[in-house]
């Protein structure tokens, strides 16, 4: 390697650079539809996949090593060629069904991009050794503008991938939900009709469920935070005698299974006379919550640097005031997912609710969604649509939230 | 006799003619029993009579229409071929000559036409308050052979109920153990002073609520948990538990598959957490960068699995996972992804690495704003490499969330019911009275407290998880050294 | 300070009061747990029945709990533990198998409900409905309501195949003949969850099986078992029949879905299936080839009970007596298609000649008895290992059936 050449070499192409990211991404994912595909027992597709995973991993080859050659891209752009051709065979020989389009276009989509890179004006200057000035220039410029589009196009890419699972069950839901009848399960979208959320919203029961969570759920959230807050500042900033067994005990009591002693815990209850009260729930949810929320906001404390209350300290502030206008608004992002989970906690939690409960109408909504579900015959419809409605105020709560994160992070720029 | 008779008897029995003497009834008190009045009844059944009707009333009634129904007593001219005794199951039991009385084909109270004498305990009686009670021998058409004479009886035998538990020992622990904390916290508190840690005072004020809440609720069910451990606990005689001993951990040392099921919560645990924090760092990671489009609307969506109550997620992947479900049917197969023991394992796993990554995307997305993107800037001038950026600035600035943050993560998912009951219910089976191929250590406790009803064994079951997670969390925390003070 | 005079002068109050009006003493309140779904019919019916009785007995305040059904015995268990349970609880005789040998304080958890009627009230119920209420010597329970399965079928399949309909007069053989008929690559024959024991039950008792001896022990194992485990499962290993359904829910929606022709199955989703526009045919399940006997299925009984802890039993023995009368089964028969357990109602002509409920109430007559007891709430576990281990290739079923007897009589010692 020439020391000019040692230069030049870090500028390559943005294009290649990607090659040589997605290339094992996409041979990672064909994989994975490797093992999808033994499962279907399609041996031509099992063949296809195999053969365009040999071919991206023998292209992505081609790109790497510090000698630069005309012959490697070359033989890259025909590796890339074959694989898009193997792309259209599947595709012609196979079904059409959108989980075969969407694993075709992971031969296609990669391949056409390296063969159309790899004839590129760009990448072929690039291969053949090119180091003078101009096209470094040429090069780095192309690469500021093509760069931010990859990088977009790659988190897309990623984000739409992780988005897809999460989005299957939940159109499963809503179509159990929209569907007559009571059919768990069935073609998606085959039919529609609003009769079950009719049912659900126009039973009283369910609007006594939704208030009862809410009291529950809000009365948690605040006094999760009045409790969890202050003592996580105090385990962040001060050493005190027992500080470590204290902190250490937050999470011990996490750790006894809860199922066998549910019972006492609900004598507990009992004999403070707080089973079938709103109060009881909120107490239980909020200690249950406390451990995470204290050794969360802890964590956060943690990373806001001292200097500033220091300084706030030497130019008069209390400690309230300290707290109040430095410490909170720098750790806004903390509190607030410290408040959801508490939220979140209470929205979602079934086991309490329901045995510290025994009237109807303090049941939270879990409790009763679940006692929508008789012996036999469950109303399935009713019961997806309940559980949509549901999920509703968190989603709402969780837009409310990213605003939140937003501002702390304005809030975390002031500060630099 | 004949059930659809009564209706007729009824009518009937008030105004059948009289010829008999009236049944000379008496209540002996000394037998009586809990809801039941024991009557002798002294009669000579005339040649007309082929039953005996009992008939009561809370008042006093001179017609059987003001009356009840409560029995009917056969009279016969033979017992040939009828055997003595009371049915098990029967709810009335009659003598005769100080015998159980014979029963007919249906069970029916038979007497001797030549005996003088019999007796009833009769059931359905109010305790502690009068009962006037008739017997009236009743003729072939039901129509009584004699006046209705009622006697007036009842019984006092209280009504047997379940001692209420007692919960003033519950209150005294209670407040013995918030007087506890502050005792302590204030004795820390003055050694602390003396020792010249002046701040002190403040930090076990903020401390105190927290630990208060705590300490109530939780010391107590542990504490209870544990000495149930070493106690014969078992739904058959349950708050009559005996100290056992070690007994129980005998028990759990020696149960079959007790090595798979610690396996298999070993994989369970470290895949989920592992899963959670790598795919939830890389999804917070990637959403923090700026300039994304639709971030809002990705974090939206990429937290729904967390909105949504966990046990109806789980259910929709059931019927998604099930060999009609919508996976099946994507991919175009029939695979039955919970029939056998490894792809059950994966599915149970899958779901719940589903389900916990939103949780740990929000708290990193939480933490990764809480950095400056000064020191990222810096670095990106110097040159410094992203996958470097990432493993020298992001994660140590990230430690103090990521290491309590996976430690709950492993008590959780240790400790994580839902997901493997609502799912698999701890199925495939694997054998006979061995747990399942998906249980975990908990699936496992659960079943054998309730479905076993070994309340004993599973709290010594649920020790060992606890001593289990207590060893390694403070191995993990003591290396980690997330509890020192910030500086 | 105020409000705590206010407490003892209010008692003190109501005390006095007590005392110098008899008559207007407070009513007895009586708590009721139930299991009918949230929104469901069963629970519009139950608590018109309930509405029935407070205004018959404006003494007793009846107050009402819904409890889901999953959770009903560990919430009951838990409650009785702490000294808060219902007076009035409804159980199912499986439920009872599992909660009948459970002492709190040496108490069993229920009332023996013996005592409290009269031999003329207990003979109003069917012997079979009393029987299956019954745990060791006590009646623990009031039958409210039975079901069972029968066959049923989609006429629209049957015609579209030229296959003549099934009758009550078929053997298992033209069952599996229809089965394969029937089957094709959208349309499963026969809808068979083969792996549950629930639907492997019925074929037991056909094949000269049992699943307790006359002693109550287990004895799942017998030629006849055996030989009918293997010829339920081979219905989906060799013939390929059943789909591949392997829970309720698979099977009712292939079946709703007009995907399968044939499913056993109760009269508890004969509307779901009306509704989804299936032209629903019925009839008895089947005859045993070898030996003659017509399949049995389970009958499940739902029932009230009184908790020992209660302190107004005789209240809530009455409230239990309503929900179980005549009137109310009426209503429940033929808003929910539950079979009655009254012997007057089996008489009448309205009950035994509708057409839903007449089908059922007498393939119900062929039902497998099974006692209510500890062992028979555990077997079905077992029952179910045997099967998958079976269905799976890792034992035969003689063997699987004797691994299974096995293990319940180490249960039974327990």
């Amino acid at each position: 390697m020439t020391p000019a050449g040692g230069i030049m070499a870090w500028v390559v192409p943005a294009e290649v650079e990607a090659l040589k990211r997605w290339l094992p991404v996409a041979a990672a994912v064909l994989l994975v539809i490797l093992g999808l595909e033994l499962l279907r027992g399609d041996e031509t597709r099992q063949f296809g996949i195999l053969a365009a995973i040999g071919l991206f991993v023998a292209c992505r080859a081609c790109l790497s090593g510090d000698r630069r050659a005309a012959w490697k891209r070359y033989l890259g752009a025909v590796l890339a060629a074959a694989g898009f051709v193997v792309a259209v065979q599947l595709l012609l020989v196979g079904g059409r069904s959108i989980y075969d389009v969407w694993s075709v276009a992971w031969i296609a989509v990669p391949a056409s991009a390296a063969a159309y890179w790899l004839l590129s004006p760009r990448v072929a200057a690039w291969a053949s050794g090119r180091d003078d000035p101009a096209f470094v220039d040429a090069c780095l410029g192309g690469n500021r503008r093509l760069e931010p589009r990859l990088r977009q196009v790659g988190r897309q890419t990623l984000l739409v991938h992780a988005c897809l699972p999460v989005v299957v069950p939940l159109v499963w839901i809503a179509d159990v939900a929209v569907s007559p009848g009571n059919i768990l399960g069935g073609a998606i979208g085959d039919a529609f009709t609003v009769d079950h959320f009719a049912n659900v919203l126009g039973s009283a029961t369910f609007g006594t469920w939704v208030r009862n969570s809410f009291i529950v759920s809000v009365g948690t959230t605040v006094a999760g935070l009045l409790l969890a807050i202050p003592a996580g500042y105090a385990f962040s900033r001060y050493r005190f005698s027992g500080r470590r067994a204290a902190m250490f005990l937050f999470v011990l009591v996490q750790m006894f299974p809860g199922i066998i002693i549910l019972l006492p815990y609900f004598m507990i209850m009992k004999s403070l006379g707080l089973l079938n009260t709103s109060i009881g729930l909120i107490i239980a949810y909020s200690v249950t919550a406390l451990p995470l929320c204290v050794w969360m906001l802890k964590g956060f404390f943690d990373s806001i640097p001292m200097e500033i209350e220091e300084a706030a300290a030497i130019e008069g502030c209390t400690q309230f005031q300290i707290f109040r206008h430095i410490i909170l608004p720098l750790s806004l992002p903390a509190v607030a997912v410290t408040a959801l989970f508490s939220f979140l906690t209470a929205w979602n939690e079934f086991l309490l609710a329901l045995v510290f409960n025994t009237s109807n109408d303090q049941y939270t909504l879990p409790v009763g969604l679940a006692s929508m579900i008789p012996a036999t015959g469950q109303q399935w419809g009713d019961f997806a649509a309940a559980s949509i409605l549901v999920s509703i105020p968190v989603v709402i709560l969780f837009i409310a939230f990213q605003k939140a994160l937003v501002q702390g992070l304005s809030v975390g720029a002031v500060k630099g | 006799m004949h059930l659809a008779g009564f209706a007729s008897l009824l009518a009937l029995a008030s105004i059948g003619a009289a010829g008999d003497l009236a049944p000379d009834v008496t209540a002996d008190p000394a037998k009586h029993e809990y809801r039941r009045i024991h009557v002798d009844v002294r009669h000579a059944p005339g040649p007309e009579t082929t039953a005996y009707q009992v008939w009561f009333s809370e008042q006093p009634f001179s017609s059987v229409a003001d009356a009840e129904l409560h029995s009917t007593v056969l009279v016969v001219d033979s017992v040939a071929g009828l055997a003595r005794g009371t049915p098990v199951f029967d709810i009335q039991d009659c003598w005769l000559d100080g015998l159980p009385a014979y029963r007919d084909a249906d069970d029916f109270p038979v007497v001797l036409r030549g005996t003088a004498s019999w007796s009833c305990s009769l059931s359905g009686m109010a305790p502690g308050v009068d009962q006037w009670i008739a017997v009236l021998p009743v003729d072939r058409d039901g129509r009584s052979t004699s006046l209705l004479s009622p006697i007036q009886a009842r019984t006092d035998v209280p009504d047997q109920r379940t001692p209420e538990p007692d919960t003033l020992h519950i209150t005294l622990t209670l407040v013995s153990i918030v007087l506890a904390v502050i005792v302590l916290l204030s004795y820390l508190r003055r050694r602390d002073i003396r020792g010249g840690r002046v701040q002190s005072s403040r930090a076990y004020a903020y401390v105190v609520p927290a630990l208060i809440g705590l300490a109530t609720l939780t010391f107590y069910p542990i504490t209870y948990g544990v000495w149930l451990a070493f106690t014969d606990a078992s739904q058959s005689h349950l708050g009559q538990e005996s100290w056992n001993g070690l007994a129980n951990f005998a028990t759990v040392g020696a149960s079959p598959g007790v090595v798979r099921v610690f396996l298999f919560t070993m994989v369970w645990t470290f895949s989920n957490v592992a899963a959670h924090v790598a795919l939830g760092l890389l999804l917070a990671h990637v959403l923090t960068r700026p300039g994304v489009r639709g971030r809002t609307a990705y974090r939206t969506i990429l937290l729904l699995p967390w909105a949504i109550p966990g046990y109806i997620s789980v259910l929709a992947w059931n019927g998604i996972l099930q060999p009609d479900g919508l996976l099946n049917a994507i991919l175009g197969t029939a695979a039955d992804f919970t029939a056998t023991p490894n792809a059950a394992r994966l599915s149970v796993i899958l779901v719940n690495v589903w389900l916990g990554i939103p949780f740990m995307m929000m708290v990193l997305s939480g933490a990764l704003q809480g950095i400056g993107t000064d020191m990222f800037e810096a670095a990106e001038l110097e040159g410094v490499s992203r996958w470097d950026q990432f493993v020298h600035l992001t994660l140590p600035n990230l430690k103090g969330i990521l290491v309590p943050i996976s430690l709950l993560g492993f008590i959780f998912t240790f400790n994580n019911f839902n997901t493997i009951y609502l799912m698999t219910r701890g199925n495939p089976y694997v054998g006979f009275g061995e747990p399942g191929a998906t249980d975990t250590l908990v699936t496992y406790v659960f079943s054998v407290a309730f479905d076993y009803g070994q309340y004993g064994v599973a709290a010594a079951w649920s020790v060992a998880i606890f001593l289990l997670l207590v060893a390694f969390s403070y191995v993990y925390v003591k290396r980690s050294g997330v509890m020192e003070v910030a500086r | 300070m105020s409000h705590k005079a206010v407490i003892p002068a209010a008692l003190l109050f109501f005390f006095c009061s007590a005392l110098l009006a008899e008559d207007r003493s407070d009513p007895v309140p009586v708590k009721v747990w139930h299991t009918f779904g949230a929104g469901s019919m069963e629970e519009r019916l139950f608590t018109r029945a309930v509405d029935g009785f407070s205004a018959e007995h404006p003494g007793i305040a009846v107050q009402v709990v819904g409890i889901p059904y999953l959770q009903n015995l560990q919430q009951f268990i838990n409650a009785a533990q702490a000294g808060v349970a219902p007076d009035l609880i409804r159980l199912s005789d499986t439920e009872l198998g599992k909660i009948g040998h459970i002492t709190v304080e040496g108490m069993p958890l229920l009332e023996d409900l013996r005592a409290h009627l009269t031999p003329v009230q207990k003979r109003t119920y069917l012997p079979d409905s009393l029987f299956a209420m019954r745990y060791g010597e006590s009646l623990y329970a009031l039958p409210a309501s039975r079901s069972g399965m029968t066959l049923l079928y989609n006429a629209d399949i049957f015609d579209g195949a030229g296959a003549a309909y099934p009758t009550d007069l078929w053997r298992t053989e033209d069952l599996l003949r229809a089965a394969k008929t029937l089957t094709t690559d959208e349309v499963t024959g026969l809808a068979l969850p083969v792996r549950w024991s629930y639907w492997f039950v019925p074929f037991i008792a056909a094949s000269g099986g049992r699943l307790l001896d006359d002693a109550g022990n287990p004895a799942l194992s017998s030629p006849g078992t055996a030989r009918a485990m293997e010829w339920v499962l081979d219905l989906a290993r060799v013939h390929g029949v059943t789909g591949s359904v392997n829970s309720i829910e698979a099977m009712s929606t292939r079946f709703q879905t007009g995907r399968a022709a044939m499913v056993i199955d109760g009269s508890w989703n004969w509307d779901r299936y009306r509704e989804s526009g299936i032209r629903l045919g019925q009839s008895l399940l089947p005859y045993d080839a070898e030996t003659g006997e017509r399949l049995a299925p389970m009958i499940g009984y739902f029932g009230w009970s009184v908790a020992k802890q209660s302190g107004v039993k005789a209240a809530a023995v009455k409230l239990a007596r309503w929900l179980t009368s005549a009137a109310v089964q009426r209503d429940f028969a033929f808003g929910t298609y539950s079979l009655p357990t009254l012997i007057e109602l089996m008489s009448d002509p309205e009950i035994t000649g509708h057409p839903v409920l007449g089908g059922f109430i007498e393939q119900a007559r062929f039902g497998t008895p099974t006692p209510t007891t500890r062992i028979t709430a555990m077997l079905f576990e077992q029952l179910d290992t045997a099967l998958a281990l079976t269905y799976d290739g890792s034992m035969t079923a003689g063997a699987a059936l004797e691994a299974a007897d096995r293990e319940l009589a180490k249960m039974l010692k327990w």
